[in-house]
This record gives C-alpha cells, structure tokens and sequence, in this order.
C-alpha cells in the first residue's frame, strides 16, 4: 500500500487559511545519508544509486533525476524526490553495502512550507536572523537554522520561491507563524 | 482653537489638512505635519505638566529627542502611553494627551506646596528620609511619594496592538538622515552597496528641517527631495523614517524601534503592525547622529517659555510657530543668533540678545545687529519670573570669577527666553559602541575619539557643524564604509556651493551666578529639567563624599528617566568639573547604555507573544486528544495529555478510572514525544557500551534493552530502552524532554572524545509515531490489528520487536512496559499516527480501551517503582542511589562515569537513596517535595533527612503510594520517617519502592 496513504501532519489543520505565498507542500520522499565525503567509494556507491554527485561544499543542493541531495553537514545529506523513499533506501543500502554509512527514511519526520512570491523575503526577515538577501543567498542554497524558535531546513528553489522543512511536531507552530508574518501584507495588497 | 500663533506662511505642516486634538480635555486645531509640542505652541499652550520633585510649572523646552519636560498621557484605556514626550508625537486626528504629575489639575497643583519645602528635599532626600521605620516604607511613604512623584499610569488592560521584529542585513548602515547622514548613504549606495538609513523624524533632513540653506542652487527642501528621491530608486537601499537606532551592540549589531502607525488616526491603525524592531548587522556603520543644543543654567531656567534657542528655531522654520512674540536670547555662541533672526523674520520681536561673551564678533552677530536687535554683550540672566509662563527677565553684568553679580543691570519683559549653551554631539550610539570620548576645548563639547567597531562617523557628531562640512563629510565616512566592505565609490561629486553663516564661536559658561551664591536663597539653578536635580544639589553631594561622576548621578538623579539626560549630563559634568576643580576631561561621562529612547516593552516582545512565547509541540494524534476532552501538561515543549476526564469526574475519579482500566483490560497512550536516535556503524555496540552503564555488545538483534546515561560525574541524566534493529544497527529511545541534549551529548563524544568509533546518530523522534497499548487485554487488541503476526510469548518476549503490518500500516512493536503490564509500543511514520490510534481505539472497543495521559502514566510507573529522570533524579543522583547498582557493569573496562562511583562521596553509605514510603493513614497522599525527618520532636532546625520525588494515590493498592530520596534510605527499610507540613506531621514507612506485582507476573499479561 502506499505509504502516504494515511497522511496527515498537524499543519494540515491550519494549512486551508493560510495566506497567498504559503502553502504546506503533499508528502515528498525524504532521505537521510551520513557518510564519509572524502571516501570515493562512498560518493562513487551514491552517484550509482541515486545519479547525484553528493555537495560537498556547505549549504549547497545538487539535483540528480529523481531526487535532489541538501547538504547538512561535512557527512550528511538529505536527499529529496518525488520518489519512492524505500526505494530509495534500498538502492542506497544495495550499493553501499559493506560501507560505513548511515542511511534513514526520514519522509514523515518533517514537513515541508513553500513560501513564495514577493514578499517571501520578508516573511523570512521577520522569522530568521539568516541573511536570505538574493546577493547573498540564491537558488541551490540551503541551509539549518531556526524559523521563530524551531529548527529548519530553508532551501530556496528558485527566484522568490523557498521551502522550509520543519520538524512534524513544530508545523502547526512554524505554520502558523509564517501565515501571520505575511498577513500584513494581504491586508496591503 | 485660534492657533494665535501660528505664522502666516511656511513651515513644512500641511495647512489645508487640519487635526482636531485635545490636551487636558480641551479641543485645539493643529496641521498635518505638527507635533503635539507645536501644535500646543501655536495655541499658546505652554504649561504641560508639573515637575518631579517640586512640582514646579513646566513647559516644551526643545523640539526633539532631547526634549526633558513635556511628557504627558497618550491615548486611552487598553493602548494609553504614559510619560510620552509632546516634542516625539506626531499629531493625528482624535488625539487625546493630558498632563502627568499633576494633581488635582493642572493649574492648581497642591503638591506645589513642595516649593516650600524645597529646603529638605536635596540630593538623595529619599535615600535620606524615608529610611527609618522599615515598616513604614510599604505603608506610608511609598504610597504617598507615589502619588506625589509619579508620573504617568501604566495601562491596566493588556496591549491590544501587534509589534514584531525583523531582521536585516547591510553593508552600510547609516544612522542619522541628516545632510551628513543622506550624503554618506549616498555615497555608499552609489558603490552599490546595501544601505540601510534610518532617521527618528518622519521625514529625512535633520538640522536642514530648521535651517534654511541653498545648496547648489536649490533651496534645503528641494536638496532633500532629490537625495532621497535617488535613494528610493536604489533597489537595495533601505530607508527608514521615524526609526530610533535605541541600541548600538558587538559586531555592528544595533536594533532600531520603527514606529509605523503611532502617527495615524486610531481607525487608520486597525490590523497593522503598530512597531517593528529592526535588528541589523551591518558590516560597517556610518554614526551621523546630530547634536543637541545645552541650556544654560542660571536661576529659576525652568519656567514655561524658557527653550533651547535651536528649538525654537525649529518651532518657526518647520512648523511655522512662534514659541513667543516677544522673545530674549540667552546665549554663549553664534549659532544661536540664526533663531533671533529667524523668529525677527517671521514677525516675532527680539527684545533682547543677552550674550555672555565681551566681544562677540561674526557673520550672525553683525546680521541681528543690522535688524536692529540690542546685544547685551558681557551680561547674562540671573533670574526670570512669571510663574506658569516666563514674563521677564533680570539681566545682570557678568563679573569674572565672581561667585555673586551684584547689581541688576536691567529688568526685561519677555514672553520667551530662548538659550544656548552650545552643543553636545550625540555621542550616544558611539559610546554604547565601546567607542572612546575626547574634549575638543575649542569646540566645548565631547566628540568622538577612538572606535572599538567597523565605524565611521559624520555631521555634527564628528564636530562639522556647517552643512559644508557635513556634506564632505558624510561623503567621505560613506564611501569610506563602502570600500571597507568591498565596493568601489564612484568619483566623489563636485562640492555645492552652499550658502550658510560662518559657524562662529563658542565660550564655555556651565553656571550662572546670581545675587546670592547658588544654592543660597530660593532661586534655583535646574540642571536636571526632569529631575528636578540643581547645581546645588550637585555641590551638595560633592560635599557628602560623592565626587565619581557616577556617583553623582545616583545621589542626584541627573541623567535618568525618559531623556536620560540629553540636556543635563555634560552641563552636570561641567559644573563637577568646576566645583572639583578638575578639568573635564578627568571628570568623564557616565556610561551611555541602550536604549537611546524609550521602547516600549510590546516591541520588544515583538510576535513573541502567548502560543509564541515559545514554540508549542503536538504530536500527530494531538487533535483527537483536544476533541476527547483531554487536558494537557507541558512536558519540555511538547503538550502531552495530562488525563481525560469524562464529564463530572474530578481528576482523581479520571485517574483512577484510567489506570483500573490499564490494570484490568486495557490503556492506550500516546507516547510518540519520546525522543528516538538510530545509531550505525559497526562500532555502535562499544559506543553503547561506553555511554550506558550496562552492557550491550551481546544484545541479540531483535531486543532490547533498558539503559541509564550518567554524565562524567557518575550522576544519572537520561534513560530509555535501546534496540538492536542489525548487528550494527540500534535504536535508542530518551526521555521526552531529553532528546535534543541526548543526541547533542552523543555527537560530542563521537567527535571530540572518540572519532575513532565509526558511528553515525540520525535523530529520527519524529518519523515515528508511538502508540502504547498496555494491560491483560494488550495483546487481544493488537491480534485483531495484526492478524497474522505471531504473537505468541515464544516468539515475541518481552524486551523484544517485531516488524510488520498493524492496521494495515508499516510499523515496528516493541515489547517494553513503564506500566509492569503486557505492553507493545507501537511504532508507525508519524503522520500515519492518528490513523494507527484510531484503529487501536475501533480494535480496543470491545475491552473498554481507555486513552490514559500522563498523571496516569506517572501512577503506574510509581507503583512499579520505575524512576522518571528528573524526578527521581536531580542531577545528584547515582544509579546506586535509585537501588539500580543491577544496571551497572562491572565487568566493562570503561563507561562514562564510572571513575566517579568509587569517588568517596559518590561512594559514602549516607547519601540520599530511593525508598518507597507509606503513610500511617493510607488516604493521606504527601505533597510532592515535601521534607522528611528522623525525628520530628528534635530543637529546630530539625536535620533534614530527604524528600520526597512523587507520590500519588494509587487506585489498584487501595491506598497512596510515595517514592522518596532519604538519606541512607536502602538500609532503613520498616523504619519510620516524618513530613513536617504546615500545620500537621505526617508518619510514614520507609519500604521498597516496588508496590505492584513485585514478582513481574503481570508482563505477560
């Protein structure tokens, strides 16, 4: 059976008022890897699995066909799709085998907001003290950092487009917050 | 109502819109554009409040920031502002303000009967007078001196209105929007830098709004239109009016308060962010802050009428009011001719210009010569009177190094005393920045000396007091900030021709004398406007010992409340200086501390505001809980249901109901807050091993194990069961509130301490839902979920897992128990959470299953005797001193904090150990934390002997239960030990802390 097929995260509540530049994105694949970047045979299984040269520079993503890489750290990644998750996971667990590596479906332990348009920037000024200005941060950045009070994922997709994954259990909090950081701005336009 | 005198034309107020306002509860008409300070002078209203301390008539002095009189009520009821300044509000339509301090009105004011009693009321009379009885501080004299002193009231009702915070990054920022402050951001946005500027007024300009100057042929107001008008066109320049830079932090960190409705009428305001604090980094900041004209101190300075010269030249340039028709100048410098001619010009009468200086020679001075206006060169005021409202002055020559000026020269009737004592740049940001202050003799005013940060400063800040020099100034700190940060500044444009009177000069006079010595007699000297604080209290208090000039501003209250001082500390210093005989530079100033103006707290809390204040954490089934009447505790940041009750169940009846239901058929909880880590590598068995206590390299795959964490201390600070998914593969569990720092604790070692263990920690607390079914019925409810897994002892024992299919859903089910009865905890993604529980809810029908919360998983662990960290432990507790010495190796060669177990206090037979405790009377429940005693009837202090961790009535024993750390507890089993409480002793036995099922038979249901 599907595994998404009972699908619902505490955002959903909320996500039907939610202003125009935010909305609460269907469940992805969501793939956890850790690994030694400096190993070749570990890049080199990875790049077999998935077709993506993991990013070793920080705060980059690299997109492959079916899923994308986000890096997190000098050794872990989240990789990202419209894929099947197990699938996934079995591929990487195949081609890693006999490797140090850790490799966990993390599809439900966040979710993920899209926040667009033209004043996305400003809902992220008034929720991060991360500089998000276009000279600065661009498409194909991401990066760990705090939303309000709770820890994220900000990766922005392209030009005024960002999504921002969340921990499950701080959605409704993250949710609702970015739907009242934009809500003066309904009121303007 | 007339606006009598407002002048005909000009100023920068909008005339065709007029604004209806009240003061005091009287209507007046003011204009678009009008501070409630101008609008109130061009109705002649000079009287606002009363002062402090003496209760003396007091009216607008400056026009700005600095203003230290002026402050009134805002607004009503939940949205009223006390103590608000009149020069820092701009004037809508519906305004309502009223004075402060004054009682019971205005003009009749019984507390002015202090005047009299000035004499007592010195320097540090409260810290002298109300010290003795003690008693009688809360009863007698802090109610009175507060309905003396006090100044406005506070709202009752809660801030209705919304204020949030914003974060924003430049290269430059420029502080000031000044002609030195737009010329620096103009500088560095034309480098193509990101600028932010942001000005306190509602419109860019600063000194320019009230001098009128040709700059490259274009008068002041056409020159500020086109720079900003350049400005606004730069996409990544950031302007911002009506924005205070309040705090000037490390690392270019400032904060700026934007005042974004305050301006509008209340209907205008609905729905809008009424403040924004702004914090910036900035890689450098171009400080143009300005200057702030000083009075002159000489007797009885205080009446209404009595302003600061530049002020009033503000009133008539830019709000086109004349402060007062018939107008005399006090004043020690040039700059302040410009405002005699100036109020001359728009049809005032300067009746006078009293100048301290002999010979006062300069551009202006021959420019008020030529109107005509008499100059009393050599002379200076040394008493005015009037009252509410300043109606003349005696002028008097100044005699050299005199301490008393003995004849009265002339007597001068006025309806306005403007004054200068030069001007102060405002070093306020700079200093708050580390920056060092230095004296400049010349120019009578501290400037800004050595910077501690990425700083450029510009304008009347830096001592470039003509608009020349700001411009060339501006420019240079703007290109000088751009190139600092990376960007090449365009070719620096050809300097205008400007057209402006020659600075002139200043002399230094910080005191006036006057018939008598100053503090002899009844004349007084104000320093402090808003402090009511004089020269003679200052002399006072250096007589009394206090010489630091921090001192002095304690003893004094110089310097303190709303203006923190804007107008008093340098003349305050000054007159130190004198009296210690000790040039200023040695005397030093205060410390400047944010915030520059008055925040109010609603900004600062911003959107951190109720559901806010911190981040709340549901789980996926959390609005089932919500619609089965659950109530909830906070368990870190999570919300975790507390219990159920059902409708006219008190909370004991609801737990007692929940737990029957779990000894009897069976509970379910939602345990999904436990904090879940996968652990990897083919070193995670030794890693295990050296952070729990136990051992876990035989493990088979399959099971699972219980373990305790203890930091290098030996002391415990998590727990949880851990499974063995694959041979190099575990799952650890941590307590609900402990997972973050579990994780964080995990990393440490294996970066810092261990990097040769080849491990990897995913935190996966959220990819799991948890469900825990538990009770003899247990197992029926998951044999209808999970048809066809064997469920059998055989094959799934206790401290085992098993994957498959539970309602049709992916899950792992573990079988671990904090009840003591069959339990299987079931885990599935967490979004599929609510559908597993309600499936569990559907499936446990039958048996009655009831959803129990945590008050009920707290009783059922406690009559099993199972430890919760954090309440069992606090942090000094050792395994052994749980009773739990069966969880730590022995055999292991290392663990973490093993080496502190045989430390000789971890060691010591006497420390405080888990025990069970029943009370004599079995329905009596002891208070949680109470204290326990050896021997109640021993002289007090009684030694204390332990206390107790949880206690709870427990429905299934009949009676209540209670776990509790007593010293040597273990080897004091069947003794009796004592709670003292308020008014009762409670007895009660120390037994094992196991009450339930102590042989384990109920596990397997």
């Amino acid at each position: 059976m599907a595994e998404t097929e009972f699908w619902i995260t505490p955002a959903a509540a909320i996500a039907s008022a939610f202003p125009d530049g935010l909305t609460e994105l269907s469940p992805r694949a969501q793939v956890n890897l850790r690994g030694d970047a400096e190993d070749a045979s570990f890049m080199t299984a990875v790049k077999t699995a998935t077709g993506i040269d993991l990013p070793e520079t920080p705060n980059k993503a690299a997109t492959g066909k079916e899923f994308k890489a986000l890096w997190l750290s000098p050794d872990e990644w989240l990789l990202v799709g419209e894929g099947e998750a197990a699938t996934l996971v079995q591929n990487l667990e195949g081609a890693l085998k006999g490797q140090h590596f850790a490799v966990n479906n993390l599809s439900a332990n966040r979710t993920i907001f899209e926040l667009s348009g033209p004043h996305c920037h400003h809902a992220l000024m008034k929720s991060s003290e991360v500089d998000f200005h276009p000279r600065v941060f661009a498409p194909g950045d991401c990066l760990q950092t705090l939303i309000a009070k709770a820890q994220a994922i900000v990766e922005q997709v392209e030009e005024d487009r960002f999504h921002i994954y969340v921990r499950s259990s701080f959605s409704r909090y993250v949710g609702a917050w970015l739907a009242e950081a934009l809500a003066e701005y309904r009121l303007a336009d | 109502m007339t606006q009598a005198f407002r002048t005909t034309s000009g100023g920068r107020i909008d005339r065709k819109k007029a604004i209806n306002f009240t003061f005091n509860g009287q209507s007046y008409i003011g204009y678009e554009g009008d501070t409630l300070a101008s609008a109130l002078l061009a109705n002649g209203v000079h009287l606002l409040g009363r002062s402090f301390k003496y209760h003396r008539p007091r009216g607008i002095v400056a026009a700005g920031a600095e203003e230290p009189n002026s402050m009134v009520q805002l607004g009503e009821g939940a949205t009223t502002e006390p103590n608000i300044r009149a020069t820092q509000i701009s004037l809508y339509e519906g305004l309502k303000a009223s004075s402060v301090n004054v009682w019971p009105n205005l003009e009749l004011d019984i507390s002015a009967i202090n005047g009299l009693f000035a004499k007592i009321m010195t320097a540090g009379f409260y810290n002298k007078t109300f010290m003795w009885p003690r008693s009688m501080w809360m009863k007698l004299y802090e109610p009175v001196i507060r309905r003396a002193a006090g100044w406005g009231k506070a709202p009752a009702m809660g801030d209705p209105d919304i204020y949030d915070h914003m974060h924003l990054h430049v290269e430059v920022m420029v502080v000031g929007g000044g002609p030195a402050g737009l010329m620096a951001a103009m500088a560095a946005g034309r480098a193509g830098a990101r600028v932010l500027l942001v000005d306190e007024q509602n419109e860019f300009g600063g000194s320019l709004l009230s001098r009128k100057r040709q700059i490259g042929g274009k008068d002041e107001t056409a020159w500020i239109a086109d720079m900003v008008a350049e400005l606004e066109a730069m996409p990544d320049v950031t302007l911002l009016r009506r924005s205070t830079a309040f705090g000037y932090y490390d690392h270019n960190y400032l904060c700026v308060l934007e005042q974004k409705t305050d301006h509008l009428p209340a209907a205008e305001r609905k729905g809008k962010v009424r403040q924004r604090v702004w914090h910036i980094r900035a890689g450098q900041v171009v400080l143009a802050t300005g200057a702030h004209e000083r009075p002159l101190v000489f007797a009885d300075n205080d009446s209404p009428g009595i302003m600061l010269a530049g002020s009033v030249q503000t009133y008539v340039n830019r709000y086109g009011v004349l402060p007062g028709k018939k107008m005399v100048l006090f004043t020690n410098n040039d700059t302040a001719y410009e405002a005699a001619i100036d109020l001359q010009a728009a049809g005032g009468d300067v009746v006078a210009i009293i100048d301290c200086r002999t010979e006062p020679t300069g551009e202006l001075v021959d420019a008020a010569r030529a109107l005509d206006i008499e100059i009393l060169a050599g002379h200076a005021i040394t008493g005015t009177s009037g009252g509410k409202r300043v109606s003349s002055v005696e002028v008097r020559k100044i005699q050299k190094g005199a301490k008393v000026y003995t004849t009265i020269e002339r007597n001068i009737d006025c309806d306005l005393v403007a004054m200068s004592g030069g001007w102060s740049p405002v070093v306020h940001l700079f200093s708050q920045s580390q920056g060092q202050l230095e004296y400049d003799e010349e120019k009578v005013c501290f400037l800004p000396g050595k910077s501690r940060q990425a700083q450029q400063v510009a304008g009347a800040l830096a001592g470039q007091f003509s608009v020349k020099e700001c411009l060339a100034g501006g420019y240079k700190a703007g290109a000088d900030a751009a190139r600092a940060t990376g960007f090449t500044p365009k070719r620096k444009p050809a300097a205008p021709e400007i057209d402006e009177p020659a600075v002139g000069s200043v002399e230094p006079y910080w005191i006036v004398p006057s018939s008598r010595p100053v503090g002899e007699g009844m004349a007084k000297h104000f320093v402090d406007l808003q402090n009511d604080t004089t020269a003679a209290d200052i002399e006072l208090a250096v007589r009394e010992g206090f010489e630091s000039v921090e001192h002095i501003k304690r003893y004094t209250l110089t310097g303190f409340g709303t203006d923190q001082g804007k107008t008093s500390n340098i003349n305050a210093l000054a007159i130190l200086s004198g009296i210690l005989d000790k040039p200023i530079p040695k005397v030093g100033t205060t410390t400047f501390r944010p915030p520059y103006t008055p925040v109010s707290y609603g900004a600062l809390a911003g959107r951190n505001l109720g559901d806010w204040s911190d981040p709340v954490r549901v789980t996926s089934i959390h609005d089932w809980h919500v619609k089965n009447g659950a109530l909830f505790e906070n368990v870190g940041q999570w919300k975790r249901p507390w219990y159920f009750p059902k409708q006219g169940e008190t909370m004991q009846e609801a737990l007692n109901r929940e737990c029957l239901a779990v000894r009897n058929s069976v509970g379910v909880l939602d345990a999904s807050t436990l904090g879940k880590i996968d652990i990897r590598g083919p070193d995670a068995a030794e890693f295990l091993n050296r952070i729990y206590t136990n051992a876990w390299a035989k493990l088979g795959i399959g099971r699972v194990r219980y373990g305790l964490m203890c930091h290098e201390d030996g002391m415990v600070f998590d727990d949880g069961t851990t499974a063995r998914l694959a041979e190099d593969r575990f799952l650890m569990t941590t307590t609900t509130g402990g997972a973050a720092g579990v994780l964080d604790w995990l990393e440490e070692y294996l970066q810092t301490e261990w990097p040769e263990l080849k491990v990897y920690c995913t935190s996966v607390t959220e990819q799991w839902a948890t469900v825990s079914i538990t009770g003899p019925k247990a197992g029926a409810v998951l044999e209808k979920l999970a048809p066809e897994m064997d469920l059998s002892h055989e094959n799934f024992p206790f401290l085992s897992f098993k994957e498959g299919e539970v309602a049709g859903i992916n899950a792992r089910i573990f079988r671990i128990s904090f009840t003591g009865e069959l339990t299987y905890e079931i885990n599935v993604p967490w979004t599929c959470g609510l559908a597993l529980w309600k499936a569990v809810m559907a499936a446990g029908a039958e048996f009655d299953i009831t959803p129990y919360g945590t008050e009920s998983m707290h009783i059922l662990r406690a009559e099993k005797g199972f430890i919760i960290v954090g309440q069992e432990t606090d942090g000094t507790t050792t395994p052994q001193d749980l009773g739990m010495d069966w969880i730590v190796s022995k055999k292991k060669p290392d663990f973490i904090g093993k080496r502190s177990f045989t430390r000789s206090d971890t060691a010591r037979p006497d420390r405080k150990q888990l025990v069970g405790l029943l009370t004599e009377t079995p329905d009596d429940v002891l208070p949680e934390g109470s204290q326990l005693v050896f021997d109640p009837n021993v002289p007090k202090p009684i030694p204390m002997a332990g206390h107790v961790t949880s206690s709870y009535y427990s429905a299934a024993l009949g009676r209540s239960i209670a776990l509790a750390l007593v010293k040597g507890g273990h080897g004091r089993k069947g003794q009796k030990i004592f709670a003292p409480l308020d008014k009762r002793t409670v007895t009660a036995e120390i037994v094992d802390p196991v009450f339930y099922d102590k042989e384990g038979d109920r596990l397997n249901g």
